[in-house]
């Protein structure tokens, strides 16, 4: 087979591959293929993406039970919540490392304070208790 | 919540699509029933018309949106028109879910679901844009032979490769790939000007 009858079949599978049709290995080695650059195969499969596409709306619309659309809404509310629970965690995780930072901090300065001006350390602590 | 019967997916432009699925992403509840109120009964029909079941439909119907909410903000407007992106999770979603065999494939046999569509009469309601695009795609489907329409309705809505069609239908490998081909040639002529007109 030359390249020319090999490329004419990779071709002819683009239309296959768009309706998802190609076995596994098949469409694999025709995703090599597009990732090689083809121009020619990239067009086909997006035409016949189309196609696929549009297919859809050629189904019977049909009303599903109003218990999905409230099942959806408990979910999405469930969320909502957890993500602000989630946000509040954060908040008051974030102001707990800050006063204990700020903590460390004030201890550092004291036994720096006490070290190399010990006159001044408790005109230090009386402003700690102000 | 209400739940408004009427699909006004018509009414809805590309772009306006577009905004209501970035509003989801941001977290908009009154987005996300928007979409569900506009999409839900066109994605439930897939849904069921892959699975044949309807408590199972309504539990994939419930992921998809759910995926679809999860994905908003990934959402990319050059791979695809919004509602071809939600149809295309929704396919998937159901065909994962009949493969991976937790439903009796009970689907009806492809001539069975053409006499079925061929007896199906368009009520005056259905006289909108969206049912005129149904129905030319029903036309479109009608064209093909009952060969062709076979084995790309087995590809579509059973997701099954050229290799299964073939065991099931007992036909030869080479067979069942030509008609596929020709099949969806003929569709993507058919279909062009609705595709084209984005009807």
């Amino acid at each position: 087979m030359n390249s020319g009858q090999a490329h004419q079949e990779l071709v002819e599978q683009a239309a296959l591959y768009a309706l998802g049709a190609l076995d596994d290995e098949e469409a694999r080695s025709f995703e090599d293929h597009l990732r090689e650059g083809c121009d020619i195969c990239r067009a086909e499969v997006d035409a016949f993406g189309e196609v696929v596409g549009v297919l859809s709306f050629g189904v019977t619309e049909q009303s599903p039970s109003p218990d999905v659309r409230e099942r959806l809404q408990l979910i999405f509310d469930q969320k909502q919540r957890a993500g602000k629970d989630e946000r509040a965690s954060y908040l008051l995780a974030s102001q707990f490392l800050s006063i204990l930072a700020d903590e460390v901090e004030w201890q550092e300065l004291q036994k720096v304070v006490l070290i190399q001006a010990p006159e001044e350390y408790e005109v230090l602590q009386d402003n700690q208790v102000g | 919540l209400g739940s408004p019967q009427d699909s006004f997916e018509t009414q809805i432009r590309d772009q306006d699509w577009v905004a209501l699925i970035k509003r989801v992403a941001e977290g908009d509840q009154f987005a996300l029933n928007q979409l569900y109120d506009s999409t839900n009964r066109l994605v439930f029909g897939l849904v069921l018309r892959i699975l044949n079941d309807r408590s199972t439909a309504e539990e994939v119907l419930l992921d998809v949106y759910t995926q679809v909410w999860r994905q908003s903000a990934l959402y990319d407007r050059s791979r695809g028109a919004p509602l071809a992106w939600i149809v295309t999770i929704a396919r998937s979603r159901a065909i994962d879910r009949l493969r991976s065999g937790r439903v009796e494939q009970q689907s009806k046999e492809p001539l069975e679901a053409i006499g079925e569509i061929r007896a199906t009469s368009l009520s005056p309601e259905e006289s909108t844009f969206s049912s005129e695009r149904q129905r030319l795609i029903r036309s479109a489907l009608d064209e093909l032979s009952p060969e062709q329409r076979e084995v790309i309705e087995l590809a579509y809505y059973s997701g099954l490769s050229h290799t299964e069609i073939a065991a099931k239908l007992n036909q030869p490998l080479g067979t069942v790939k030509t008609r596929t081909r020709l099949g969806m040639m003929k569709l993507r002529e058919t279909l062009r000007p609705l595709m084209e007109g984005q009807l």
